[in-house]
């Protein structure tokens, strides 16, 4: 199989890398599976041997299952947790969030072009790294170079300021209603108290809709 | 009506598999669960409404390492099933409260699931531990995946449980303007992704984003 090949099937593979998360193994089995359509019988056989547990960024996991046909699981080891810290920094804590409040102000004033945007840009994004960390893996190995790291702090960059500004233009809307003032404000006191008291956002609806129910019934 | 027995049934449990077992395209994200509930009922405006609604809730809630959070692929998935019901029904009163409810209820049913899948799939790690052939493998991992499908399923089934209820009871409730539902979510957002987006930390964005929401405001209430 040449890279390319390798590429595509590893790139339909990964799309499996999570479907069988395992609080004993976490990500193994999706790894195991990877490597099995990727490496012969006997190659894979003494992977896994040394593969005990595994988890990163899922769309990270497509780099280091590139490191991994080649080099020993205990060398990619470090390159894990690594990942798995830039993944959750820039993609699940950044560039998703943003992204989603971008797409929620789209929709607000250009319906569902809101939407389609997101679905484009998202993907484009994320499933960009899962297809091309594959190649990459195998050629730089357990040395990435620094042109990596620069491009994720780049992306995180762009998304935290798209995303602080939208924040913004969306928590001033509540200009729109100065009639309801009172009432936006009791929700906004309440919803920074549950904040501040390390409170989930479901439970903060949850008392959020029965104080909006009660300020109906008793306003 | 048949549009919308194929979404409860098929297409939105399908989507829940989008949360991180098949993919992750953002395709169990509510406002893109919104967009596609919306062109099958062919309510498309309101549907979206619903999404916006939902999306900002969970919007700064993120899986951790190993840990199962309550999110919003569960929510969307409940919500739009109660909405898709109560739209067979033709039932209007309401249905944003109804459907908010739903949501509550699924991101905790969808964590729950999450967990005791995650116990379960360790037994299928054992026997995919002791298989080295490639299909075999992908067998095992297609059975985890049903159950997964099976956990949108009974998703679904609450979300529906819930419309029922709400178009039995809950319709009685006071309706609550949508506008202010909708600054309730916002709010909930905003506040909490000041974990993720440190808004003291970055304040010069901060003030720049206010500054330009109430130049917006400024410029359309002009005529």
């Amino acid at each position: 199989m040449g890279v390319t090949e390798k590429t595509i099937k590893n790139f339909v593979l990964q799309m499996f890398i999570q479907s069988t998360w395992s609080e004993k193994g976490q990500q193994k089995s999706g790894l195991l599976f990877a490597l099995s359509g990727l490496t012969k019988k006997e190659k894979f056989k003494e992977k896994k041997k040394k593969i005990e547990i595994f988890n990163t960024n899922p769309y990270m996991a497509s780099y280091l299952t590139g490191t991994l046909l080649k080099a020993s699981p205990e060398s990619v080891k470090y390159m894990e947790s690594y990942y798995a810290a830039v993944g959750d920094d820039v993609i699940w804590s950044t560039l998703r969030p943003a992204l989603l409040l971008f797409s929620t102000f789209l929709i607000m004033i250009q319906g569902i072009m809101g939407a389609l945007g997101f679905l484009l840009m998202y993907n484009i994004i994320c499933q960009g790294i899962r297809l091309l960390g594959f190649p990459l893996g195998i050629k730089y190995q357990v040395n990435p170079p620094k042109q990596f790291m620069d491009t994720f702090l780049f992306l995180k960059f762009i998304f935290l300021n798209i995303g602080i500004i939208t924040a913004g233009i969306l928590f001033t809307s509540f200009l729109n209603f100065p009639h309801e003032i009172l009432k936006i404000s009791v929700i906004f006191v309440s919803t920074v108290i549950f904040y501040v008291s390390k409170l989930s956002p479901t439970t903060t609806l949850f008392v959020n809709l029965l104080v909006l129910t009660g300020m109906e019934v008793l306003w | 009506m048949n549009y919308h027995i194929i979404l409860i049934g098929l297409i939105l449990p399908f989507l829940w598999l989008d949360k991180y077992v098949l993919g992750e395209f953002g395709l169990s994200q509510p406002i893109v669960m919104g967009m596609l509930v919306g062109l099958g009922t062919g309510s498309l405006k309101e549907s979206l409404m619903l999404g916006i609604l939902l999306q900002p809730i969970w919007v700064s809630e993120f899986p951790l390492g190993k840990s199962v959070i309550l999110d919003a692929q569960g929510a969307s998935l409940a919500a739009f099933s109660s909405y898709t019901l109560l739209k067979m029904l033709n039932h209007n009163i309401n249905i944003f409260l109804i459907s908010l409810v739903s949501a509550m209820i699924g991101s905790v049913a969808g964590a729950f699931i999450d967990y005791r899948l995650r116990s379960i799939n360790n037994y299928f790690l054992k026997r995919i531990e002791k298989e080295t052939i490639f299909f075999k493998i992908a067998l095992i991992h297609l059975s985890s995946i049903s159950l997964y499908f099976a956990g949108g399923y009974l998703i679904g089934a609450i979300g529906i449980s819930i419309g029922w209820i709400g178009f039995r009871f809950l319709r009685y409730l006071p309706t609550i303007p949508y506008h202010l539902l909708l600054l309730n979510s916002i709010f909930i957002g905003v506040v909490f992704l000041s974990k993720n987006f440190r808004f003291r930390k970055n304040w010069i964005q901060t003030l720049t984003g206010i500054f330009m929401g109430v130049l917006v405001w400024v410029l359309l209430k002009k005529p």
